[in-house]
This record gives structure tokens, sequence and C-alpha cells, in this order.
């Protein structure tokens, strides 16, 4: 009895592993990728996490800026780590457009104002 | 035996069906960031990065890279393949330690939420379970040499693994002949002396790479060891411990040498683990008990048996000494 309550309590957890809300790190590449028109950059919050972007994609380093570089192009994609310690970043003289609707990581498109 | 090859059968189908479905979490990114590093001596120098992380799981992935390609399938193929290898050993440590109900064992182990997490994870957490389990068969057989490598190699996918080879030194210290307590410390200090290259080159960056996570109360550690330990809160580890202990009862009644066994290799590594923690003043983790899931099984195993038949039979068979 006690057995066969352990075990179905097993797999109930073992089911919940694929049905729970997770992080999805390619989706968030896969978005990143199809906003990176000509004109977009790419950022990431924080900045050292592109290498796991770059795991699904590694044509996304190719659109990568910074907040000097950003100036130069009319929209910016933000990407943000569920990790980050600062959830938002402020990127002056752009407003934001869209979110792609993604939890975590968010992205987030941004166009110059 | 037969019964082991088809449940190993239906297993290894469910989870390389499921593998691919759960979406890469960042401790996986990160891991696969490191094995697909463009160079060995680039990702020798990254792994310590993370804390406490040795190279063997990492080297075991990028093989797995190099044969059928990065994704998320090739990334946790050595985990799917390890927990087989982890199942099958604990079929053989049940049966060496002569338990009435080895796949009961077997069954509630690929089962448990916590094992059954890190079979498909894209981490060498069931590769140093794998290894784990059978450096204890390998114990139990006094087979010194395979002890000694399994020990290493667990060793060297996870350094937390070590807690189970120093319960079963202790165990022999207490209850065994000296000609086997040295040959048992011997392998496992040769063990322990091969890793001392990589920790003493990894150390620096495993302290530096730690997360600040403060000082745990024991209330807070207890708590988290009783919902997590199993991976099925609460009510999940309730269930385990009281099966374990009934099974500790019978089995020290008919076999005191075995219940004595299971007990150091579940209890041991607990106050290792705290110890451990403290030292590196790293956060306290479910995962670090991991290596005491294969004892807690094989209790909870020899617990069904005594809940079916309360009679006390005389001992299947001594464990080996």
């Amino acid at each position: 009895m006690l057995f066969t309550l352990l075990l179905v309590l097993s797999l109930y957890e073992d089911a919940r592993l694929f049905t729970r809300p997770r992080e999805n790190w390619r989706a968030a590449s896969v978005a990143m990728k199809r906003l990176a028109a000509p004109g977009t950059c790419l950022m990431f919050l924080p900045a050292d996490s592109l290498n796991l972007y770059l795991v699904f994609d590694k044509t996304l380093a190719a659109h990568v800026c910074d907040a000097n570089s950003m100036q130069q192009f009319s929209r910016v994609v933000l990407a943000t780590s569920p990790y980050a310690k600062a959830s938002k970043m402020v990127l002056p003289s752009f407003r934001e457009e869209r979110s792609s609707g993604l939890r975590a990581p968010s992205v987030t498109l941004y166009r110059r104002k | 035996m037969r019964a082991l090859i088809l449940t190993l059968a239906v297993y290894a189908i469910c989870i390389l069906l499921l593998l691919p479905h759960p979406s890469l979490w960042l401790d996986e990114l990160l891991n696969i960031v490191g094995s697909t590093k463009p160079t060995f001596s680039s990702l020798i120098s990254y792994v310590p990065q993370n804390s406490g992380a040795a190279p063997l799981g990492y080297l075991v992935q990028r093989l797995s890279f190099r044969l059928i390609g990065v994704s998320e399938f090739s990334a946790r193929l050595p985990s799917v393949v390890s927990s087989l290898a982890a199942a099958a050993g604990m079929f053989a440590l049940a049966q060496h330690l002569h338990l009435r109900r080895p796949m009961a064992a077997v069954v509630l182990f690929c089962l448990l939420p916590m094992q059954w997490r890190y079979a498909i994870e894209g981490r060498p957490y069931a590769m140093a379970l794998a290894l784990s389990i059978w450096a204890t068969f390998f114990f139990l057989q006094q087979r010194m040499l395979l002890y000694a490598l399994a020990a290493t190699a667990a060793l060297y996918t996870n350094p937390y693994s070590f807690f189970i080879p120093a319960a079963q030194v202790l165990w022999l210290a207490c209850h065994g002949p000296r000609e086997r307590l040295t040959r048992a410390f011997l392998a496992a200090g040769s063990a322990a002396l091969s890793f001392l290259p990589w920790y003493l080159y990894a150390r620096r960056a495993w302290i530096a790479s730690v997360p600040n996570s403060g000082h745990i109360s024991p209330i807070k550690a207890a708590e988290l060891i009783a919902r997590e330990l199993v991976g099925a809160g609460y009510i999940g580890t309730g269930l385990v411990l009281v099966l374990a202990y009934m099974g500790w009862t019978r089995c020290r009644a008919e076999n005191p040498a075995c219940a004595s066994f299971l007990a150091a290799c579940f209890l041991v590594p607990f106050p290792l683990v705290l110890a451990g923690d403290a030292y590196f003043h790293y956060f306290l983790a479910a995962r670090q008990f991991l290596f005491v899931l294969p004892p807690l099984c094989l209790l909870a195993a020899c617990g069904i048996h005594a809940q079916n038949n309360n009679a006390v039979h005389p001992a299947a068979g001594p464990l080996p000494l």
C-alpha cells in the first residue's frame, strides 16, 4: 500500500516535469533571429548571457550591439535572462514597441523615438 | 533477469521519447557551453568556473556532440545511458545483498522524481550516480581495483559522490575485518589522491564562482531535505523514509551486516554534504544528496517485503565480507 502510494506520487511528479512552465532559451533565440532585420541590433541582459543563445544560433553574434553602438540602429531587440539582477534596461531615445510574449527569457523590441 | 530487461526496455523507450521535450534551462546550457568549447584546454579552463564542477561529465557530453551533433537530445543522451546503467546497477546491488524484491528497488529508483529529473537533464549528475552505484557493487564484490577506478571516475564527475566511499570505509572500520578495511581504505584513498590535482587546479576558481548564498540554518536545511530529498515533496520523503525504516528493521533481523551497510551509505553522506557546503560557503541543494538514493531505495524495497510478510525468515545469505 505504502509502496503503491509512493509510486503513484512519483509518477505524478515525474509527469509534472513536462507540464510546468520552464525557461525556453531556444524560443528566445528564434524570436531574436526573426526580429534581427537590417537596421536592428541585439542586446543581452546580462551581456555575458549571449553565449547561452549562441548554443542555438551562432549567427546571432553578428547582430550584437552595446550601449554605444546601438545609436546607429533604428531598432533594438533586448533579451533579458530570468536570472538578470535587473529585469529592465533603460535604452535612452528608444521606446518599447512590443514584447515577444516569452516569459523566460523575455524578448522585447525597442524602436527609436 | 527477464523482468529487469523488460523494465529497462520500457524505461528506456519512455525516457528516450520524452528526452527532447523539456526545454533546456540555464544550468544545462552552461554545461553545453563548456562541452562545445573549441579546444580541450579551453574546456578544462572553463569547467572550474562552475563551482564544484569536475571535467568527466563535460568530456562525455562533448563525445556525444561529436558523435551525433549538438542538440537537446545529444546533450541529454549521456544522462539517459547513465540512468539505465544505474538501474542495472541497482538490480546487481539488490541481488548481491540478497534482497527478496530486487525489482521493487529498481522500479522505485527509476521512478523517483529526483532520479528521473537528472536522467533527462544535460548535466552529469546521472553519470556520477551510476558510477557511485557501480563503485558500491565493486566494493561489495571486493574488486578493489574496479572500486578505485569507479570511485575516481565518480569523483571526476561530481566530487560529492565521494561521500559514499567515505561511508563504506567508515562502515568497514566499524564492522569489517582489518584486512578488508585496509584494502578498501587504500582503494578509496587512491581515488581521493587521484582527484587531488584537479582539486588543487580548480579550488580557487570554485571558490570565486560560489554564489553568495549566506548561511542556512539547521531548521531550514532540515526543511529543504524533508521537502526535496526524493523530489516528491514532504509526503514522498515521508513515505520513502517510513518504508526504508521498515526495511531496515526487517533487514536488521535477517542480515544485520546488510542493514548497517545500507544505513551507513544512507546516513553518513548527510553530515559530510553539510560540512562540504559550509567549507566552500556553497548553498545547500537537494541534488547534493542524490547519492543516498540507492541505499534508500534498497532499504525501501526491503520495507515492502516487511509490509507484506511479517514473519522473519532466516537470512537468505549473509553480506559477503
